[in-house]
């Protein structure tokens, strides 16, 4: 999905929840999100989603390797809604 | 083995990088995960830019995700110029971050993080499965990094109908040719119906003379004298015999006009034995005989 899409889609769900930030400050959320699991994996650590799941990393040569695990409530709303 | 970074840790990270309230923070990430998920219910896949890509696959009887790591660091920065406050500097923490490393990895549901680890560890145990689920995945990323989509990179179906229809074209043209070729050769071989085809009739006569003639017979157009040889004696080398009994009527083309009275000599019945071929030899000297002696 195209991330001003995606951030679209964020800051209407959020402003339905009541909470207005402007188009500027989600875009700004969004890249401090992604640069910030970026570093803290890459310091060897594991990122925690609620509701969602896991990401961490391990850090080979030539290549470093992330790895993403999804919790069960994830996959059995995945396998509920996709039957 | 690893310090685990939860929600409320990050958002905190974050917070500080926006200068933005650190519930709003926690509402944005966990709405950016659920749009995530929409999106791999759906869609079945998606591809979040810094994250990497989320794609449904079936396993059996059920559904897991695969996900492919994007191990770059996301190339845009937080941009605090409309805040007036002082900006903070948000990739501090990118400076070791090895830009050169550039690869996609594969990581299942269900297998535990050692598990994992040697597996990226010793490419040697890599799964069939997994290597084939990263073939697929990489070529849809090679598509999306092009511009294209799967759908476009196969070959279109109104290609594949207009290849159908030349085909059909060129198909007709060559079943038309050959016709036209089969309808030559056999109008050239075919020669017109010849009047030998024609059926001549004869109305005969009373016949007095049964001891000498078979038959005395009027046709009703004109008719040559091997026609008659072969209506009555069933072969057209007999018709001297005819010549000799009508020579008064017979023209020099051999041809008797109609309504002419014409006889039909009585013949010995071995001279009619196809087979005879002492018999055809006379007829056949005695027609040469008569050519000779009438031109």
């Amino acid at each position: 999905m195209d991330e001003s899409k995606l951030c679209d889609n964020i800051r209407n769900s959020l402003k339905a929840k009541g909470i207005n930030i402007s188009e500027k400050d989600v875009h700004n959320l969004y890249i401090a999100t992604m640069s910030s699991i970026y570093s803290i994996l890459d310091e060897g650590k594991t990122v925690d989603i609620s509701d969602f799941g896991s990401f961490w990393r391990k850090k080979t040569e030539p290549a470093s390797v992330t790895f993403f695990k999804p919790i069960e409530r994830l996959l059995e709303r995945i396998n509920t809604k996709r039957k | 083995m690893n310090k685990q970074t939860d929600q409320s840790e990050l958002s905190r990270i974050i917070a500080q990088q926006t200068l933005l309230d650190e519930r709003v923070v926690e509402a944005f990430i966990g709405q950016l995960f659920t749009e995530i998920e929409k999106s791999i219910i759906v869609d079945s896949h998606i591809k979040v830019d810094g994250l990497g890509l989320f794609r449904v696959i079936k396993s059996g009887d059920s559904h897991r995700i695969l996900y492919l790591g994007n191990n770059t660091p996301i190339d845009k920065s937080v941009d605090l110029s409309h805040i007036n406050r002082e900006p903070i500097n948000v990739g501090s923490n990118e400076e070791n971050i090895n830009k050169e490393i550039q690869s996609y990895t594969l990581s299942e549901e269900g297998i535990t993080v050692n598990e994992q680890e040697d597996k990226s560890l010793n490419n040697n145990d890599v799964n069939p499965q997994d290597a084939a689920d990263a073939i697929v995945i990489r070529n849809f990323l090679d598509s999306e990094k092009n511009g294209n989509s799967r759908i476009v990179s196969t070959p279109p179906t109104h290609h594949r109908k207009l290849n159908l229809v030349k085909t059909c074209i060129i198909t007709l043209i060559v079943l038309a040719l050959l016709g036209i070729g089969y309808m030559v050769l056999l109008g050239s071989s075919v020669k017109p119906k010849e009047k030998t085809s024609k059926t001549i009739t004869f109305k005969e006569l009373d016949n007095a003379d049964s001891i000498n003639y078979s038959r005395i017979i009027i046709p009703e157009s004109d008719v040559s004298l091997q026609y008659i040889a072969k209506t009555y004696y069933g072969n057209d080398i007999y018709w001297p015999y005819i010549y000799e009994a009508n020579k008064n009527i017979v023209n020099n083309q051999f041809i008797i006009q109609a309504g002419s009275i014409t006889k039909v000599p009585k013949i010995a019945v071995d001279l009619v034995d196809m087979n005879n071929g002492n018999e055809a030899s006379i007829a056949q000297a005695l027609g040469d005989e008569i050519y000779k002696t009438t031109r």
